[in-house]
């Protein structure tokens, strides 16, 4: 992980650092993300600068702070898992940055019961096995993937807080509710990518995203950055002169 | 202090990994569908991948000091991805409806005689530019040396000579010149003996072709981009005068722009200055 984290720190740093001569152009757009059906909104910072006479490079800055502040009440009560098995109730998350990778810490009440087979819903219910609180610690890395940032799962650990002499029943039940617990975050993480876009405006300079990596944003705030490249073409300044004669900054079509 | 358990779960177990990828699969094929069909939209709503971009601006000419307005359609193609075609297309008539005003001048005159030109047309023929008009000389009695045109007493005798002057023009970056390429005078203008009794062929010949060079040299055709899309910097290596309909006169003059990473971040800095990207960026 120092490996990636230095990179990140660096970029973090050019980032910050005041502009420079260099031909730049910075931008700042709105965007969001959706977890459990609501938006979440976020800025997207953008920094185009010239790497040669026919490439640009685009460094990336998502500002995840406002997720960070949000999350909590949003997933607050909401059922992570509920299969037979196991119903695991979210009581408290927090999310931070810690080197290079996100850190999502949380509790879970988490309802343990026996049943015929694994895979069975809620429904098929035998007894309760065990009723127990549990902190959970999951710790993703970024990856970048088809322009998207996904976050995959690095470690999880799971600590039943609270348990005095479980029986060998409520161990099993225990393990195997580990063992669900990990396939539903990496699911959840695998069906939440971020992607961030550019305005319509620009579509034709949509870069291709190399790298990326966690960033501190402020004190704690956490931060996502992304660094990649557009390849420029006859055709993207067509586009761009389109746009502005679309929206009459340039005299119109003959 | 509660005694507590702990399990510390390792992230890969067999069991599930062909149930991971099929979920990873689905999720990236669905994501994959995503941006096609938003790329889409995006493309049609916007109608982006254009591979020709044409404008038309209004500029002008300053002849005499009057602004003569003209038109100009641009027209910007894609040759291939490092290469992009400029085309100036500049109508002129409005200059040519003028012209006949604005050209026509004394060329020299004192106490003893003027010279003048009236011009009668300007007309384009294929890639040539011809200019119609009469050559005027008149002789007066004059009782000074002194050249001053109010000492003038009587005219002594007058001759008109029609003449045709034919330019041609090259362009070189990133104006347009004009040069005369031919002068003709009506043989049957100027009275033979009486006109070459005063030299007066040669004389008006030298006077037109002075004129013209003057005129042409001192009012190149220098077509320029609004100043959003100046960073394209064309660079025009061809062209010419071009007949629009019958007899009108046009120009065009076409070479290649600038099409490096510089010219977009320039074009980008143009979109959000105007507020194109938001007022956020402005």
């Amino acid at each position: 992980m120092k490996t990636l984290w230095t990179p990140v720190a660096l970029l973090a740093l050019t980032m910050l650092a005041p502009q420079v001569s260099a031909n730049e152009v910075d931008l700042t757009f709105d965007s969001d993300l959706t977890v459990l059906d609501r938006k979440i909104s976020y800025n997207l910072s953008l920094r185009l600068a010239e790497r040669g006479p026919t490439r640009i490079g685009t460094e990336a800055l998502l500002d995840l702070t406002n997720l960070q502040s949000t999350l909590p009440g949003i997933v607050n009560g909401h059922a992570l898992v509920d299969l037979c098995t196991l119903r695991a109730e979210i009581r408290g998350i927090d999310l931070a940055a810690q080197g290079g990778n996100f850190v999502f810490s949380g509790t879970l009440a988490a309802d343990m019961y026996s049943c015929a087979r694994d895979g069975l819903t809620a429904t098929d219910r035998g007894p309760l096995v065990l009723s127990q609180d549990m902190t959970l610690t999951v710790t993703a890395g970024v990856r970048v993937e088809d322009n998207c940032v996904t976050l995959n799962l690095a470690d999880m650990a799971i600590d039943l807080t609270g348990a005095v002499q479980l029986t060998d029943a409520q161990k099993k039940a225990s393990e195997k509710a580990g063992d669900l617990l990990v396939a539903v975050v990496e699911r959840l993480m695998a069906n939440h990518p971020v992607c961030p876009k550019l305005p319509p405006e620009l579509a034709s300079l949509e870069p291709r995203y190399d790298t990326g990596g966690t960033t501190e944003i402020g004190e704690g705030g956490l931060g996502l950055s992304l660094r990649g490249s557009t390849d420029v073409s006859t055709g993207t300044i067509l586009d761009i002169l389109q746009v502005l004669q679309d929206r009459g900054v340039l005299p119109p079509k003959p | 202090m509660p005694p507590r358990s702990s399990i510390n779960v390792p992230t890969a177990r067999p069991l599930e990994r062909a149930t991971r990828a099929r979920l990873a699969n689905l999720s990236r094929k669905t994501r994959q569908l995503c941006t096609m069909a938003a790329a889409a939209t995006l493309f049609t709503a916007h109608g982006l991948a254009a591979d020709e971009v044409s404008l038309k601006v209004t500029e002008q000419l300053a002849i005499k000091g009057a602004p003569i307005p003209y038109s100009m359609v641009l027209r910007l193609d894609d040759v291939s991805p490092t290469r992009m075609s400029v085309g100036a297309y500049l109508d002129l008539r409005g200059f040519q409806a003028q012209a006949p005003a604005l050209l026509s001048s004394v060329l020299q005159e004192d106490c003893k005689q003027k010279f003048a030109v009236a011009i009668s047309d300007v007309s384009a023929k294929a890639d040539t530019v011809s200019v119609r008009g009469q050559f005027q000389a008149k002789f007066f009695g004059c009782n000074t040396k002194d050249p001053k045109v109010h000492y003038r007493r009587f005219l002594l005798f007058g001759q008109n000579v029609n003449f045709q002057a034919t330019a041609r023009t090259v362009v070189t970056h990133p104006c347009m010149r004009a040069s005369l390429v031919d002068l003709q005078l009506d043989p049957l203008g100027l009275l033979g003996g009486a006109a070459d009794l005063f030299g007066l062929t040669e004389l008006a010949e030298r006077l037109i072709v002075e004129k013209a060079e003057e005129v042409l040299s001192d009012h190149p055709v220098c077509p320029k981009l609004p100043p959003e899309i100046a960073s394209l910097e064309p660079r025009y290596t061809s062209g010419g005068i071009r007949e629009i309909g019958a007899g009108g006169l046009g120009a065009s003059l076409s070479g290649s722009v600038n099409t490096s990473a510089a010219t977009i971040l320039d074009l980008v800095r143009v979109m959000k200055d105007r507020g194109i990207l938001g007022p956020q960026n402005q």
